[in-house]
């Protein structure tokens, strides 16, 4: 098992994530069984001032894992120089089998820990707290999810073979038999680059008459979508090289670090429409506010891959 | 303005446990100087405290302006009391280690005021207790008299509807009371609700308080 | 919410009103993170330095195994090497290590030659300012500063005598010193006429060390590498690459061992923290309770501590950072750095380049900060959610 500092750093945080992250369990445990607002007994009043550490913890540990996730990644891709054949992180991620589910299942607890902070703002604007009981389960339920994904990462980091050769972003993201990801490159490019402004159009359809059902799933489907067709299309006129498909390489400084404020963008655009909408059914009065910063930043993220295709084309007087 | 439904107040401890308060109900109305009179641990710091939102009542409601802060949950109860109460300890309890300016100050800091309005007020408040030459002073360097005058002006500098003070007069001379005394009446004739707890003959004749409260054992006796 | 810069001044104040406490958090903070940060310096400034140097390094090195252990290479195989498409050239290399008994250190000796082609193109330079066939007739040596110093301070002013692989002296004299431009590298290097090194080895002199070989295009090296150990299968071949990773993974290695170390020490100075703020003085709880009596919230208290908590970790973190600095680069890290720089070999005194680079920072942030203020943040809770009432009485 190699050991770099980064390795140890991001395990060291796993492990004080795993302490207060345990002490939030019990404590919304605690919480969803015994709140009675109307109560005033000594117990009551504990819970009260327990629901604080509750919010404490999960903010603190929300506000690590965002710099934490890309910190990851650069990690990965520091590793790629000892792991034979690997050339960035996408090489890393993938030599390890369950190395696409670990990436998946940050990003989705960047989700679910993003919905309980926004539910929990709402709650506290309000006098009588009446999400409290919600806020618990969600976060009794999220807590496993979380504990997956440190456990995942252990093994991930503990798992990491440096004799073992792996294949490079050039054939993961490829039509090749080797890759797992080859499946994707079956579809059509302009299959999915369609319905990837299909879905935006329905978005903005949604938005227009302020339904959050129809907002919530063009959500759903755009966050597919923009990521599918990232790989499969709109990549390669980042790099202006057709066969280049790799997701990864875009955060490298080659290509100014686009990829950061992409998948800033498409994260909170999509977290916004799916969370905040999610939210807006619960309590009242956020829908708007919701759809519109989702509405903004996924314009944003539109806007700038089709810039590249376009400009690309305007350059070049061809497609790639 | 305040109304106190049939509160009980208890303190459980693993010894023992301690009725404070049994069945009180009063009412005051805005603008009212209330005497709260009674021996030592009769229950009038707890009705102070429970009227402040610094404590919550066993059973019972509390309503102060015509919210029910028995129920009010921290953040709100904490931003109530900034905004409606001014508080008076019988310690004055000032921080030692910050000047006279700086303890005045604490209650708006939370608010997050301009600084232009934050001085205009703590400079008017100082003025009023005649404390304004002594502003950069440690608290801990003041007298016993000066100190008053600083937990007074401290307790009005959020502009509060209601003050409450427990044992005012308790550690000054004949004085220095009679100054606090004339500065209640100011407040009272500026609309001020007063809420004194004392057990000092010197308030109970006075023409400009409305009510007297005598508790005994946490009891109403009049 | 608008930022309230009141609590933050508040936060400052109270920092310097509790005087001793403070102290004594911030100077365990800053010594932590300057251990830490000199550490990760120090190994990224060798790491880089030895990355720089690898670039002049031969391609492929060819050495020849037998029972696992190295053994000399016949000359005899330097022709069908030079046979394989893509092989620019195939260099014997005569080089050893000679232990200096009385000074415990170890010296590399390497054999140069007047019609050969160096390996490396500094040595390259040294043989062209001597007359190698010159040193030859005479016996003489280049030494590096290094071996230069170790010979001085045992008296050797100008020869030294070796003792050969059969116990005979052989005199060689000193010629000439050189500071090569990887100072970690030569710093502890002889150079000497090949004879002269076939003698003081015992080698054969159809044998060499090893051999060295330039491709014409670097994209072929795997199959070059397959043909040579289809052609001769005792013979291991290392590329530059694996040397690069090899180094890498001591680097880790070394650092990772000390990081754990520190990961240790920082648990326990997470412990003692907590240990330390749980009690609170009666004097603090009281300031506490005056304060959720004047009107602040729980949220104000936790923002305020909060506050406390980050200026006296950040400031620690950037004091330690700047003092690491200057320890590592300006100083040249005196008593850590005999972490990574071996112990056998002679201690170069070389300068550690300037190299830092904001992942590193950010690394050191990551394993410092988060852990002070996880620390931190179940005795802020506690200290807020001081009832005002009971602590007033």
């Amino acid at each position: 098992m190699t050991l770099t500092p980064e390795i140890i750093a991001i395990l060291m945080l796993d492990g004080l994530f795993l302490f207060f992250s345990s002490i939030a369990f019990v404590l919304s445990l605690k919480l969803y069984w015994y709140w009675d607002r109307d109560a005033t007994s000594l117990l009551q009043y504990r819970l009260e001032k327990e629901s604080y550490l509750v919010g404490l913890i999960i903010k603190y540990i929300f506000m690590l894992k965002v710099p934490l996730f890309l910190f990851f990644i650069y990690t990965c891709d520091t590793l790629s120089g000892i792991i034979t054949g690997a050339m960035c992180a996408a090489g890393v991620v993938n030599s390890v089998d369950f190395g696409l589910f670990l990436l998946l299942f940050k990003l989705l607890n960047l989700y679910l820990f993003g919905f309980w902070l926004l539910l929990h703002v709402r709650d506290v604007e309000s006098e009588l707290q009446p999400y409290i009981r919600q806020k618990s389960l969600f976060f009794g339920i999220a807590f496993f999810f979380f504990v997956a994904e440190i456990v995942l990462e252990i093994l991930f980091f503990t798992s990491l073979n440096i004799s073992k050769i792996v294949s490079c972003c050039g054939t993961l993201f490829s039509a090749s038999t080797q890759s797992s990801l080859s499946f994707l490159f079956l579809m059509e490019n302009w299959m999915i680059v369609s319905f990837f402004y299909a879905s935006f159009v329905l978005m903005l359809v949604g938005f227009m008459v302020k339904n959050s059902a129809v907002y919530l799933f063009s959500n759903l489907l755009f966050l597919f979508f923009a990521i599918v067709s990232l790989i499969l299309f709109f990549s390669t006129y980042v790099y202006e090289l057709p066969t280049h498909h790799c997701p990864f390489c875009l955060l490298q400084s080659d290509y100014y670090g686009v990829g950061y404020f992409l998948y800033a963008t498409l994260f909170l655009g999509t977290f916004y429409g799916i969370c905040g909408v999610v939210i807006s059914t619960l309590t009242q009065g956020f829908i708007l506010r919701a759809m519109r910063l989702s509405i903004f930043f996924n314009s944003v993220y539109v806007l700038i891959v089709s810039a590249y295709v376009v400009v690309y084309f305007l350059k070049n007087g061809v497609w790639l | 303005m305040i109304v106190l439904k049939n509160v009980y107040k208890c303190y459980e401890t693993e010894a023992q446990r301690i009725d404070a308060l049994r069945d009180i109900s009063l009412h005051v109305k805005a603008g009212e100087c209330v005497l709260l009179k009674g021996a030592s641990g009769s229950g009038k710091s707890t009705i102070l405290s429970l009227i402040a939102g610094l404590s919550k009542p066993t059973t019972g409601d509390v309503v102060v302006d015509g919210k029910r802060i028995s129920k009010l949950m921290e953040p709100f109860s904490a931003h109530f009391r900034r905004e409606n109460i001014g508080f008076i300890f019988q310690r004055y309890h000032l921080i030692p280690t910050l000047s006279v300016r700086d303890n005045i100050a604490l209650p708006l800091i939370p608010e997050n005021l301009t600084a232009q309005v934050m001085e205009k007020r703590i400079q008017e408040v100082m003025q009023l207790c005649a404390i304004s030459h002594k502003a950069s002073a440690l608290c801990r360097h003041l007298s016993g008299g000066e100190q008053q005058r600083v937990a007074i002006a401290r307790a009005l500098v959020n502009e509060p509807k209601i003050i409450i003070a427990d044992e005012p007069t308790a550690n000054l001379d004949a004085v220095l009371s009679e100054q606090f005394i004339e500065t209640m009446h100011d407040l009272k004739k500026r609309g001020v609700t007063l809420l004194i707890a004392t057990h000092d003959s010197q308030f109970f004749n006075l023409p400009f308080v409305d009510q007297q409260i005598e508790l005994k054992n946490g009891v109403m006796i009049s | 919410m608008k930022f309230n810069i009141y609590l933050l001044e508040f936060a400052l104040f109270s920092l310097m009103r509790k005087g001793a406490k403070t102290l004594f958090v911030f100077f365990i903070l800053t010594f932590l993170i300057f251990l830490l940060a000199s550490v990760l310096f120090i190994s990224d400034a060798i790491k880089h330095e030895l990355n720089v140097s690898i670039e002049h390094l031969p391609e492929l090195t060819l050495q020849r195994l037998q029972a696992g252990k190295q053994i000399n290479v016949p000359l005899k195989r330097v022709e069908p090497l030079l046979e394989i498409e893509g092989v620019a050239s195939v260099i014997p290399r005569v080089w050893g290590y000679y232990y200096f008994k009385v000074a415990g250190v170890n010296f590399s000796v390497v054999g140069i030659d007047a019609f050969e082609q160096s390996y490396k193109a500094s040595l390259q330079n040294v043989v062209d300012a001597y007359d190698v066939k010159a040193l030859e007739k005479e016996g003489g040596m280049i030494v590096g500063a290094g071996v230069k110093k170790i010979l001085e301070e045992n008296y050797y002013q100008d020869f030294f005598n070796f003792v050969t692989a059969d116990g005979k002296w052989k005199r060689m004299h000193i010629v000439g010193s050189f500071n090569a431009d990887v100072s970690l590298q030569a710093n502890d290097m002889i150079l000497l006429p090949k004879k002269s090194a076939y003698e003081i080895f015992g080698m054969a002199k159809d044998e060499a060390t090893d051999l060295v070989l330039k491709v014409k295009n670097p994209e072929e090296i795997s199959t070059i590498v397959s043909k040579i150990n289809q052609k001769y299968p005792d013979m291991r071949v290392v590329t530059k690459e694996d040397i690069r990773v090899s180094y890498q993974n001591i680097f880790d290695y070394k650092s990772g061992f000390f990081l754990s170390l520190f990961v240790v020490s920082a648990f326990t100075f997470f412990m003692i923290i907590y240990d330390k703020l749980s009690g609170l003085s009666s004097e603090e709880k009281r300031e506490i309770g005056i304060l959720k009596a004047l009107g602040w919230s729980m949220d104000d208290i936790l923002k305020e501590r909060f506050y406390e908590s980050f200026i006296l970790c950040f400031g620690a973190f950037l004091l330690a950072l700047a003092l690491s600095m200057a320890y590592v680069f300006f100083f040249d890290a005196p008593v850590l750095r005999s972490l990574f720089v071996g112990y056998s070999t002679l201690k170069p005194s070389f300068e550690l380049p300037f190299y830092v680079n904001i992942p590193m920072i950010v690394l050191l942030f990551l394993l410092s900060v988060p852990v002070y203020i996880g620390s931190v943040m179940i005795p802020s809770w506690r200290a807020a959610m001081l009832d005002a009432d009971e602590v007033l009485r």
